[in-house]
C-alpha cells in the first residue's frame, strides 16, 4: 500500500485528475460546501452517503443501504477511480466506503480533506474555559459500526489507541461508557497541529482526562494532517501487540487521523473501532483552510 | 505518623469502582443499610436503583463471587456458598449491534439469549475456579478438572466433557458469535444456545457434583441494565419475573433506567409482586451517610497508606454482623469527629471573624456600606456600621441598607441594641443574621478569584457530595494533597481555605464532566451553566431579599411541561444533575397545585459561587426553562440579560455572569 499526499492553500491548484465517482457527505458550513463542489467538479457521478447510528445503516439519495450491501452498491457504479470527500463524510461513512472500495478490488482511492480556517471560538475571556470548543451538538454515544465490533471486556487483554482532538469530553465519555481498561489505553495527539499553537488546545483538553482516568498506555504524536503517520503508528502497535489482545482504535480527533485509522481498520484483521457519532454543530468552523488530497494505491 | 506522605495524599485517588477491579472485598465498607438487602432471602429478585456514585457497582461486585470468594478474604462461610453471586456488566457497545440491519427481530432475540448464556456460563466457570483456587467448598483445581459436563451435550455436543473442554468450546462460540454479529446476513447463523436453560443446566451440574453447593441458589447481578435495548430489557424482565432457585436475576440501574416494564409476553413486571426495589439513595440518606463517608475515608487510610491508629476497626467495617455496633451513638460521634478534625469547617461566627480580618473583604464591605449610605443620601458615618465585636451582623449590613424598608438610622439602632445585648432584629424574631448571613458572605467573596471558606469542612463536603461517594472522595483527594502533616493522624489537618479552593476545583471538573452524561450531555452541560448562572445572579442582588437561591420550580404547576421537557428532566434526574422533590411553600394554593421542585446538584455550588443549602426557590416561567434546556447561545444570553435587568444588576456583575459561564456558539 502506498500513500501520496498533496496539499495547497488553494484548492484550485490541486490536480487530482478525473475520478469516476465521488462520494460526499452532508455540508454544514461553507468549508463543507466548498469541498463538495470540488469533488463534484472532478467526478461525473456524485453520490451522497450518510450513516445513521440509530438504525445502523446508510442512506444515499436513492434510499437505504444496509452496511453489508455497500460493496454491491458501489460495484454497480463500476468505478475505476473513486474520490471520497472526507470533509463532509463522517468516520463511519469513510470506514465503510474504504472497505467497500477494497472489497470490489479498487486499486486507487483518493480522499479530499479541507482544513478549517478556525474552529468555533472558545470563551477566551475566561481563562478556565479558554480552550473549550463547541463542535458537537448531541453525541449519540459509543455504538459499534457493523463490521468492526468486538466484545469489550475490561478484564481481558486489550490495546486501545485513541486519536484525540479538541473535545476532551469524548475521551472521558469513552471510559465512562465502555468496558475498557485505561491501563491498556494510549493516546495519539495531533502534533504538529493544523496551525501552530492549536496543539495546546488538544493538550489542555485531553491531558486532564488522561490524568484523571489514569491512562497508562502512553502518548504518541502524529501530525494532525497526516493519515499515513497514523496508519504506520497503528500498524506498528498492532504488530507488536500480543496475539491475545483485543485491538481497538478510537478516531475521535482530526479527520486526517480518522482517515488513517479507517484505512488501518480495513487493512488489518480483527481491529475494533470505537466511535461516538457526534452530531456536528452547524457552523462549527469558520472559513476555509489548507486543502489536502490523500491518494492510496493498493497492492495487487 | 506511619503511612508514607505520598501514600496518604493518594488514598482517595481511586474513586471509581471500575478502578478497583472485580474483587472489591478489601476496599468495601459494608453499608449501614446492608441488612435491608435481604441477602438471606433466596427467592425475591432485586432491582437496585441509585444515582451516579451511590455505590451500585461496588455493591454488585461485592455481592459477586469475585469478592465473596476473594483470596483476600480470611474465610468463605457457608452462607456465602449458599448464594454465590454472578456478575454481568452490560457491554452496551457490542449489544447495540444486535438489532435491525435487515435481520428479523426474533433472530436478534435468540442471539441476545445466546450471548447471555456465553457470558454467564463463563462467569460460573470463573466462580468455580475461584472456589477451587481457595480450596473452598471441598473443591480443588485437580477435582475441578474432572467436573463433568456431559449432560450439556443436548444443547451443544462441543460443550460436553470436562471443564477445559467446556471452556474451549465457549471461547470458540464467542469468536464465532462476534464474527456473525458483524456480518449476520453473509455468515452462517450460529446454532444459538438456549439462553437461560443452558445456564440452569450448568448450575444444576455444579450443585450435583459439588456437595457444598447442593443447597445453593445463584444470584445473577446485571449491572448497567439501563444500557440494554428495549427488547433486551423485555427479555431480562421476563427472566426476572420468572426467577426462582437455583437462579435469581437481579439488576442495577440508574434512576429512570427502565425503558419498559413489559416482558416478552403480555405481562409486565411490578414492584413488590415480582421484585423488591432497593433505592440506594434513599438508604444512604436514611442511614447516616456522614458516618459511612467517614468510614470509607478511614478504610482508605488503612488499606492504601497503612495508617495507624485509626478511629475505626477495619475488620468491623467489612463484617455485616457488626452493623449494630456501628450504629451506636458513641461510635458515630467518635468517627465523625475524627473526620471533622482532618477537614475542619468554620462556624458562621468564625467565617464572619475571618472575613473581617481579611483586608480585601473588609475593604469591599466598607465600600458597599459607603455606597449604600450615599444611595440613601445619609450623612451617617460608615464606620459606625462596622462592629468588630459583632462580625456576623456587620457582614449583613450592606444588604439591609440596600432595602427600601430599612433606614440607616433604624439599622444603626438595631446594631446598638445588639451590642447592648437588648432585644434586636439581628438575633431576635426577625432573625436577620440567620436569614441573610451566608448570602451576604458569598456576595462579599464573589469578585475575587478565591473560594469562600463556606465551602470547607467535612460536613460541608458531605453536603456537597449529596450521597455521591465519588464526589466525596474526590473532594477529600484534592484536599489531602494540601494537608498539613503532623506526627499522627489526629494532627493531619487541611486548612479551611485550602479545602474551599479544592472544592471549587472539584466543582469545576465535575461540571465539565456533565458533557459525558449520555446523548444529551452537551445540552445538559449548557443547561447547568445557564441555570447556575441564573442562581448566581439571583444571589447577587444587593438587597439579598431572597437569599441562597439554588432550586427552582416551573410556574403553572403539574402538567405544564410537555413530553420533550419531561424527557429532558428525566435525563437530568437519571444523571443526578437535578433531583426532584415535591413542591413546598406554594405561594397561593388556590391558583397553583403542588408541583415539583428541582434542585441543582450541590456539587456545582462552589463553581457558581452559590449556596448548597436548600433555602429559597426561584419560580421560572416554562418558556424560560425551555430556553435553558434547548436554547442556543444567543437565546440563553438574552435570557440572562432579562434576569439581569429584572434584578437590576449593574453591568460589571451581569457581564461576569454572562461571559463567565455561558458558552459561545459563534
Amino acid at each position: 500500500m502506498r500513500w501520496r499526499m498533496r496539499g495547497d492553500v488553494d484548492g484550485a491548484k490541486l490536480d487530482c485528475g478525473r475520478c469516476e465517482v465521488a462520494i460526499v457527505g452532508t455540508a454544514i458550513d461553507r468549508r463543507g460546501r466548498t469541498a463538495m463542489e470540488f469533488a463534484q467538479s472532478v467526478s461525473p457521478v456524485t453520490k451522497q452517503l450518510v450513516y445513521d447510528p440509530g438504525n445502523l445503516r446508510l442512506t444515499s439519495g436513492e434510499g437505504v443501504i444496509q452496511c453489508d450491501e455497500l460493496s454491491e452498491w458501489l460495484d454497480r457504479l463500476h468505478p475505476r477511480s473513486l474520490i471520497l470527500e472526507a470533509t463532509t463524510l463522517g468516520l463511519p461513512e469513510i470506514l465503510l466506503s474504504v472497505n467497500a472500495a477494497i472489497e470490489i478490488g479498487l486499486r486507487r482511492l483518493t480522499l479530499l480533506y479541507v482544513e478549517p480556517g478556525e474552529y468555533n471560538a472558545p470563551r477566551e475571556e475566561v481563562a478556565v474555559h479558554r480552550r473549550e470548543f463547541d463542535l458537537s451538538d448531541e453525541i449519540a454515544g459509543y455504538t459499534a459500526v457493523p463490521g468492526w465490533a468486538f466484545i469489550l471486556d475490561e478484564t481481558a487483554p486489550q490495546q486501545i489507541v485513541f486519536c484525540v482532538g479538541y473535545e476532551g469530553h469524548r475521551l472521558d465519555q469513552a471510559f465512562e461508557q465502555l468496558n475498557i481498561n485505561p491501563d491498556h489505553s494510549s493516546v495519539v495527539l495531533g502534533v504538529p497541529a493544523f496551525r501552530p499553537g492549536w496543539e495546546m488546545n488538544t493538550f489542555a483538553n485531553n491531558i486532564r482526562i488522561m490524568r484523571e482516568r489514569k491512562v497508562r498506555g502512553g502518548v504518541g504524536f502524529c501530525a494532525a494532517d497526516n493519515p499515513a503517520a497514523v496508519f504506520d503508528l497503528l500498524a506498528d502497535r498492532y504488530r507488536a501487540a500480543n496475539a491475545r489482545q483485543q485491538f481497538f482504535v478510537a478516531p475521535i480527533g482530526t479527520k486526517p487521523h480518522g482517515i488513517g485509522a479507517a484505512l488501518f481498520a480495513c487493512v488489518f484483521d480483527g481491529v475494533g473501532v470505537l466511535y461516538d457519532h457526534p452530531k456536528r454543530r452547524a457552523d462549527r468552523t469558520n472559513n476555509v483552510g489548507h486543502w489536502h488530497l490523500f491518494t492510496i494505491e493498493f497492492d495487487e | 505518623m506511619n503511612g508514607d506522605h505520598i501514600a496518604l495524599q493518594s488514598v482517595c485517588t481511586k474513586n471509581r469502582a471500575e478502578e478497583l477491579g472485580l474483587d472489591v472485598w478489601r476496599e468495601f465498607v459494608v453499608p449501614l443499610f446492608f441488612d435491608k438487602l435481604d441477602i438471606a432471602d433466596a427467592a425475591k429478585p432485586r432491582v437496585i436503583v441509585g444515582g451516579r456514585g451511590c455505590g451500585k457497582t461496588m455493591l454488585l461486585r461485592y455481592l459477586s463471587h469475585h469478592s465473596s470468594f476473594s483470596p483476600n478474604r480470611p474465610k468463605v462461610s457457608e452462607n456465602d456458598l449458599r448464594h454465590p453471586g454472578l456478575y454481568w456488566k452490560v457491554d452496551t457497545h457490542f449489544l447495540g449491534l444486535l438489532e435491525k440491519r435487515g435481520v428479523e427481530d426474533h433472530i436478534w432475540e435468540s442471539a441476545f439469549a445466546h450471548f447471555f448464556a456465553i457470558v454467564v456460563c463463563t462467569d460460573i466457570m470463573v466462580c468455580l475456579e475461584n472456589l477451587a483456587e481457595r480450596g473452598a467448598a471441598g473443591l480443588t483445581n485437580e477435582k475441578l478438572r474432572f467436573f463433568d459436563l456431559s449432560s450439556l451435550r443436548f444443547y451443544d455436543p462441543a460443550l460436553a466433557g470436562p471443564l477445559p473442554t467446556f471452556r474451549a468450546a465457549l471461547q470458540r462460540r464467542t469468536r464465532e458469535f462476534q464474527a456473525w454479529v458483524n456480518n449476520p446476513r453473509k455468515l452462517p447463523e450460529p446454532i444459538f444456545l438456549a439462553g437461560k436453560d443452558v445456564v440452569l443446566a450448568l448450575i444444576q451440574e455444579a450443585k450435583r457434583q459439588i456437595p457444598a453447593l447442593a443447597q445453593s441458589t445463584f444470584f445473577l447481578y446485571i449491572d448497567e441494565y439501563e444500557n440494554l435495548r428495549e427488547y433486551q430489557q423485555k427479555i431480562v424482565n421476563t427472566w426476572l419475573k420468572h426467577s426462582e432457585p437455583p437462579l435469581i436475576f437481579n439488576i442495577a440501574t440508574k434512576r429512570n433506567g427502565m425503558k419498559t416494564r413489559q416482558t416478552v409476553g403480555d405481562e409486565s413486571i411490578t414492584d413488590i409482586a415480582d421484585y423488591r426495589t432497593h433505592d440506594l439513595d434513599d438508604y444512604l440518606s436514611e442511614n447516616n451517610f456522614k458516618l459511612f463517608a467517614a468510614e470509607i475515608l478511614f478504610l482508605r487510610f488503612a488499606t492504601m497508606a497503612q495508617v495507624k491508629p485509626l478511629p475505626v476497626n477495619v475488620d468491623t467495617l467489612r463484617d455485616p454482623e457488626e452493623l449494630a455496633n456501628r450504629r451506636s451513638p458513641e461510635y458515630i460521634s467518635s468517627v465523625v469527629a475524627a473526620a471533622q478534625s482532618i477537614f475542619p469547617g468554620l462556624s458562621q461566627s468564625e467565617l464572619a471573624v475571618r472575613s473581617l480580618a481579611d483586608k480585601a473583604i473588609r475593604r469591599k464591605l466598607e465600600e458597599e456600606i459607603l455606597n449604600a449610605l450615599k444611595q440613601k443620601r445619609s450623612g451617617l458615618d460608615p464606620n459606625a456600621f462596622i462592629r468588630p465585636d459583632h462580625p456576623e451582623a456587620t457582614i449583613i449590613v450592606p444588604a439591609l441598607l440596600a432595602r427600601k424598608k430599612h433606614s440607616p438610622e433604624e439599622i444603626l439602632r438595631e446594631l446598638d441594641a445588639l451590642a447592648a445585648s437588648e432585644t434586636n432584629r439581628f438575633t431576635g424574631k426577625a432573625d436577620w443574621i440567620h436569614n441573610n448571613f451566608i448570602g451576604c458572605l458569598l456576595q462579599l467573596y464573589a469578585p475575587y478569584n478565591r473560594a469562600c471558606p463556606f465551602y470547607a469542612g467535612f460536613d460541608t463536603f458531605v453536603q456537597l457530595a449529596s450521597l455521591n461517594l465519588r464526589y466525596f472522595l474526590e473532594l477529600c483527594h484534592k484536599s489531602l494533597k494540601r494537608a498539613v502533616l503532623g506526627s499522627g493522624l489526629l494532627s493531619l489537618v487541611v486548612p479551611p481555605e485550602e479545602q474551599a479552593e479544592c472544592a471549587r476545583q472539584a466543582s469545576t471538573e465535575f461540571l465539565r464532566e456533565v458533557r459525558t452524561f449520555g446523548h444529551l450531555g452537551n445540552r445538559l452541560h449548557a443547561f447547568v451553566l445557564t441555570l447556575g448562572s441564573t442562581f448566581a445572579m439571583a444571589n447577587r442582588r444587593p438587597t439579598q431579599s431572597e437569599a441562597e437561591i439554588n432550586h427552582f420550580s416551573v410556574q403553572g404547576g403539574p402538567g405544564v411541561l410537555d413530553e420533550r421537557d419531561e424527557e429532558f428532566f428525566r435525563e437530568s434526574t437519571k444523571w443526578s444533575v437535578l433531583t426532584e422533590e415535591p413542591e413546598t411553600k406554594i405561594k397561593d394554593p388556590a391558583i397553583q397545585a403542588a408541583g415539583t421542585e428541582w434542585i441543582l446538584a450541590p456539587i456545582y455550588s462552589p463553581y457558581f459561587h452559590i449556596s448548597f443549602r436548600k433555602r429559597k426557590r426561584l419560580d421560572l416561567a416554562v418558556e424560560d426553562v425551555r430556553v435553558m434546556c434547548t436554547g442556543d447561545y444567543s437565546a440563553r444570553r438574552d435570557l440572562l440579560k432579562k434576569f439581569m435587568e429584572k434584578w437590576r444588576l449593574g453591568p460589571p456583575d451581569g457581564q461576569r455572569d454572562l461571559f463567565a459561564n455561558i458558552e459561545e456558539d459563534t
